[in-house]
């Protein structure tokens, strides 16, 4: 081939660059999904398989040797809390008791996870009652518990997005053993995200990424679940760089 | 485009040429034990496996193609978890928020080894760690408080007055061919007591011998802060530069450091 046809170096790596990121001709279309309590539009990687669990997508290289995981893990902040309270009672006012207790009962996240033994006592002290009185529990005492619920959440301390992280890092599955390699903030589309990178304590090998997000109040968490950041690290990165979490509208407070 | 018959060969004495002087890789902070340890790992051609045997936690750097040359630095987990400072400050600390059980189930795990001690000093103090939590306990079944926090502090006084030191560990850490599965391929060769690092350390220069050639097996060691170090060196006499650079490389920062273990 004459010298003079050759593309250029430089050309070469953008189009490769172009390819791996997925910006090359037939490149997916952004798409919106629904995670958990979050609207979100991104582009899902090409050629990977996508699993829509509810709160949980999963993207999926066909061998399934990779996988990554885009997830709702619930109340973020105070924030989140209360706007999970908030949904709790009003499924009660509506007259479903049982799955307004059950939401109760599922209240997680970092706000609650890393609170004092103290705080944590206080924020369910009443609640906890009613809990116990169960169908026997008069209206008054139930909205009391609410109250309760919603007014401990002010005794919690404030979230800060390394706690966030933890969080998502206690939630992963196969942590035990890990360390933390690197802790970073990132600006992407407005929105402040901390990308963590893990790896094996004993070796420093089997570097694994997590993201995450507090999008208005709950916790938007971006995962690798299965491969290290040499093999799947583009991928996350790209599926990272795309993530635009949209307003939802019908949150209230 | 034509190549030339012997310019691979060339590549590739000169690719073989530079690697004991290839750079090593930025240095890392490995926590095996509460004593971290930092050094700069060998380059990309040394491959990095993580081992976990024989009371060692730490890692192995295998040479590729190198037919058994590996480079390992490690800590004995066994030694560091024999150091009893922290359970005994923890129990004194939640002695008052432990019911009977709890209190006597700690009490038992707080307990020093007396199995394969290090040495006579160190069972000494073990023998004096137990009989304290032994007065705790008992003294916490008199219904006496106030002994049993005397009893708490005299085991915690026993356990902070010993150390272990290096003439201690050495006897657990050093090569000893008749443990070896083929005692007859090994040679003890030079010993002797140095500085490395900053904290004094002991090395021994030995061989050992293969199939198909000698192979040098150095040894150092180190105790630093209660907690024993150990880099050991199997290969040719060619690529002992790259380990000689590694362990030059090694520091032991405070403990604490940025990585976080979970």
């Amino acid at each position: 081939m004459p010298r003079h046809d050759r593309p250029s170096a430089a050309r070469r790596a953008v189009v490769i660059l172009a390819v791996v990121l997925g910006c090359g001709p037939g490149t997916p279309k952004p798409t919106t999904l629904l995670v958990g309590h979050h609207r979100v539009v991104l582009t899902p990687p090409r050629g990977w398989e996508h699993l829509d669990h509810g709160r949980e997508q999963l993207f999926r290289e066909r061998e399934a040797e990779l996988e990554i995981s885009l997830a709702d893990l619930g109340p973020a902040t105070q924030r989140g809390l209360e706007l999970e309270i908030d949904a709790a009672r009003a499924m009660w006012l509506s007259g479903h008791r049982k799955d307004a207790y059950e939401r109760v009962r599922q209240l997680h996240g970092p706000t609650l996870a890393f609170a004092p033994d103290g705080a944590r006592a206080r924020f369910w002290s009443q609640w906890n009652e009613v809990a116990y009185l169960g169908d026997r529990a008069d209206s008054a005492t139930v909205a009391r518990g609410f109250q309760s619920l919603l007014d401990g959440t002010r005794d919690l301390a404030p979230d800060s997005l390394e706690q966030m992280a933890a969080y998502v890092l206690q939630t992963t599955e196969d942590q035990p053993g890990r360390e933390i390699a690197r802790e970073e903030r990132r600006t992407i589309h407005g929105a402040t995200w901390i990308v963590v990178d893990t790896w094996s304590a004993v070796s420093h090998m089997d570097r694994r990424r997590i993201a995450c997000v507090d999008d208005g109040g709950y916790l938007l968490a971006l995962r690798m679940k299965r491969g290290a950041v040499e093999r799947a690290g583009l991928v996350f990165e790209g599926l990272l760089q795309s993530v635009v979490a949209e307003p939802d509208t019908t949150r209230t407070l | 485009m034509r190549v030339h018959p012997w310019r691979p060969l060339v590549a590739l004495v000169l690719l073989a040429g530079c690697s004991a002087d290839e750079p090593l890789l930025p240095s890392e902070t490995f926590h095996w034990v509460p004593q971290p340890i930092a050094f700069a790992p060998p380059p990309p051609q040394w491959r990095r496996e993580g081992d976990n045997g024989g009371g060692m936690l730490g890692v192995r750097f295998v040479l590729t193609g190198g037919g058994g040359q590996c480079i390992e630095i490690a800590a004995h987990r066994g030694i560091a978890e024999r150091d009893r400072r922290d359970v005994i400050a923890k129990l004194i600390a939640r002695r008052d928020s432990l019911g009977q059980n709890e209190f006597l189930r700690e009490v038992s795990l707080a307990r020093a080894r007396t199995d394969a001690n290090l040495s006579e000093r160190e069972a000494e103090a073990a023998r004096t760690i137990n009989a304290a939590l032994d007065r705790a306990t008992s003294e916490y079944l008199q219904g006496r408080p106030g002994y049993v926090e005397a009893a708490l502090y005299e085991a915690l006084a026993a356990a902070h007055a010993y150390q272990p030191t290096l003439d201690d560990v050495r006897w657990t850490l050093r090569l000893r061919p008749e443990q070896m599965q083929e005692p007859d391929r090994w040679r003890i060769g030079r010993e002797r007591d140095t500085t490395l690092a900053g904290y004094p350390a002991f090395a021994g220069d030995d061989t050992l011998i293969t199939d198909e050639r000698p192979l040098l097996y150095h040894e150092i060691i180190w105790v630093v802060n209660r907690c024993a170090f150990k880099a050991t060196y199997q290969g040719t006499k060619d690529n002992l530069k790259t380990f000689h650079r590694v362990v030059a490389s090694v520091r032991f920062p405070e403990q604490g450091d940025s990585a976080q273990a979970r």
